[in-house]
């Protein structure tokens, strides 16, 4: 009885305390203090994004400017459905995003699984795992050009000496094989934190489990299929989303690796569409199309941000 | 008896321990191979680099690439002349100019908004908050076109300024948000114990909040430091001058320009990494919080 009293007499000071508190900030010092950052954000994010749904409704007309801005109503948005280099380039991403989900998942969980084990030096190895991913996007492609050089190049190297190829190979000229050195490329690059998102997701798996099925008698394998793998696939439908934005918007790499080519071989719809706004110079166009991959990327993102709540709310 | 099936035991706990280093090592490799290929390419004497199959030990190891990079005035009659290097060793500086820029701008605008959204009443006060996050949704491709066509307008192209700024625009909504959650998890007692004995709001988010909150503000300048580091898109089109460019830029340029040079180029394709693989390597708790929640981001 006591302590209630006492309790319910601390909660009404902390009470009152909080009202003279907030009496006490001078009025508006909120709006004060976000006011420099709102300006920034809704300045240069805010008003180009209204800007920009409505450059993708004109042609700007910016090679023929005696014309002038002509508004096109959805034309813009109607060309870049049809255009078949739209749908080429579109193609080449999700090939991109296809085989980073198919060579990426298996890659990561079994890398995933061998660094959840202990052994010596284990946070070193791990921290290892972050460097590809943070190396500029530009130096990724001179690594992947001087491995795939034609002349001097390691991959040639390697594969004459061990006999594999009898003489040096150009990688990059054949247009089929260039696009599948590219996506090896990247998924050098994605996999790392594929691995990392894996091994966050092994260590929630409780270790009672493994434990009861292996009084069971459940070998290895059945208690990866049964235990490991559908534990996992919050983190895989993860990985899958991530892997296919990363693929729409991937641009630096082949910039500096094929530069799209050869015969726009690599020219993914994340290079397509810089070429469209900033070498053809067609804003309207290209502003359409940015925001139909933008509404793909939107899209998956809402749905990655649902299943991460789904696993907060489950763990 | 005892002595066999120990030795069994010991026998299969060394295989097993193998097995586990021989996966490891697979591990590395793949991690390691394509950037240990940059660096001995880098410090490999020519002949050593050219040879078919090359040398993969390269020996004596030759830092003459780095020296010409940093220090060096190019030699006559090669493609690679004293401006190049001088526009390369700019690049290096203005990465380092955005880099801080951008970091410092983040900090100094996301402690003040990140504290006011977690702590102060204003109007409109969370909707503003959902309204800056899902700004931040938005692909940078799609603001990239009308913000080229105001900042030509405006004359403001090729300026340091106008990159800082556009990047500080891209990463501080996210800056705010993680700072925010920081301030937070700040237990609120500490600030109304001061705020009770007569301390201004302002005096309490300089003496008892922001002591507190260096963790935070680590991994939001750590994080923002390297994305601003590696941004390739907005410094190549806003910028045009090769003195003006940022390193990612630059080793684009280079690659397209001298790109037979080898050992030049990936020396400096290893310098345009240090400093993130550093930070990463130095600061990596921090770093890693940043990253998991920052994924989403395209």
């Amino acid at each position: 009885m006591g302590e209630a009293m006492v309790r319910a007499e601390q909660a009404i000071t902390a009470m009152k305390r909080r009202r003279w508190i907030r009496r006490h900030d001078p009025r508006l010092l909120g709006l004060l203090m976000v006011m420099p950052g709102g300006i920034v954000v809704v300045g240069l994010l805010f008003y180009p994004l209204l800007h920009s749904m409505a450059i993708s409704l004109y042609d700007l007309n910016v090679r023929a400017p005696w014309i002038g801005p002509q508004f096109v109503g959805a034309a813009n948005y109607i060309r870049a459905l049809t255009s078949p280099d739209v749908r080429a380039a579109a193609g080449r991403s999700l090939y991109l995003a296809a085989l980073g989900i198919g060579l990426g998942i298996p890659i990561s969980m079994a890398f995933a699984l061998i660094l959840n084990r202990p052994f010596p030096l284990r946070g070193l190895v791990r921290g290892l795992l972050i460097v590809p991913w943070i190396i500029p996007g530009t130096v990724q492609g001179l690594l992947w050009a001087r491995i795939y050089d034609p002349h001097y190049g390691a991959l040639n190297g390697l594969l004459y000496q061990v006999g594999i190829i009898p003489d040096y190979v150009p990688w990059l000229l054949e247009p089929r094989r260039a696009l599948l050195l590219v996506a090896l490329a990247n998924i050098w690059a994605t996999v790392p934190m594929m691995t990392l998102l894996y091994l966050a997701g092994l260590q929630s798996i409780p270790e009672e489990l493994y434990e009861a099925a292996q009084v069971d008698g459940a070998g290895p394998w059945a208690r990866f299929v049964h235990i490991t793998f559908p534990l996992l696939m919050p983190i895989t439908l993860i990985n899958l989303i991530l892997k296919t934005i990363d693929a729409l918007m991937l641009f630096d790499l082949v910039y500096v690796l094929t530069g799209g080519g050869p015969a726009n071989a690599t020219q993914v719809i994340g290079y397509y569409l810089y070429d469209a706004a900033f070498q053809r110079l067609e804003y309207g166009y290209a502003s359409a199309l940015a925001w139909l991959i933008a509404l793909m990327a939107l899209g998956l993102t809402g749905i990655y941000s649902r299943l991460t709540r789904v696993g907060e709310a489950t763990s | 008896m005892v002595s066999v099936r120990s030795q069994q035991a010991l026998l299969r706990r060394v295989t097993a321990a193998m097995t586990q280093a021989a996966l490891v090592s697979l591990v590395v490799i793949f991690i390691l191979s394509p950037i240990a290929w940059l660096v001995l390419s880098s410090v490999a004497p020519p002949k050593d680099l050219l040879a078919r199959p090359p040398r993969w030990l390269p020996w004596p190891l030759d830092l003459s690439n780095y020296y010409q990079l940093l220090l060096g005035s190019g030699e006559q009659g090669t493609t690679l002349t004293a401006f190049t290097l001088r526009a390369f060793r700019f690049s290096l500086r203005n990465s380092m100019i955005v880099a801080s820029g951008v970091t410092l701008m983040c900090l100094a605008l996301g402690t003040s908004a990140g504290y006011a959204f977690a702590r102060l009443r204003m109007p409109l006060g969370q909707r503003l908050l959902y309204l800056f996050l899902l700004v931040q949704m938005v692909p940078v491709v799609v603001l990239l076109i009308p913000m080229f066509l105001v900042v030509t307008r405006l004359g403001l192209l090729d300026r340091l300024e106008m990159v800082i700024l556009l990047l500080t625009a891209f990463h501080l909504p996210f800056v705010i948000w993680i700072l925010r959650s920081y301030f937070l998890s700040i237990p609120v007692e500490l600030e109304e114990a001061a705020l009770v004995d007569g301390a201004s709001r302002l005096q309490v988010i300089r003496h008892v909040v922001l002591p507190v909150a260096i963790p935070g503000l680590f991994a939001a300048a750590v994080y923002t430091f390297m994305q601003s580091w590696n941004a390739f898109m907005i410094p190549l089109i806003f910028t045009s001058t090769e003195t003006k460019r940022t390193v990612t830029v630059a080793i684009a340029m280079f690659v397209g320009r001298h790109y037979t040079e080898y050992g030049l180029i990936s020396a400096a394709g290893v310098l345009a990494s240090l400093p993130p693989v550093l930070l990463a390597i130095f600061f990596q708790r921090y770093l890693l919080a940043g990253l998991t929640a920052g994924a989403v981001k395209g």
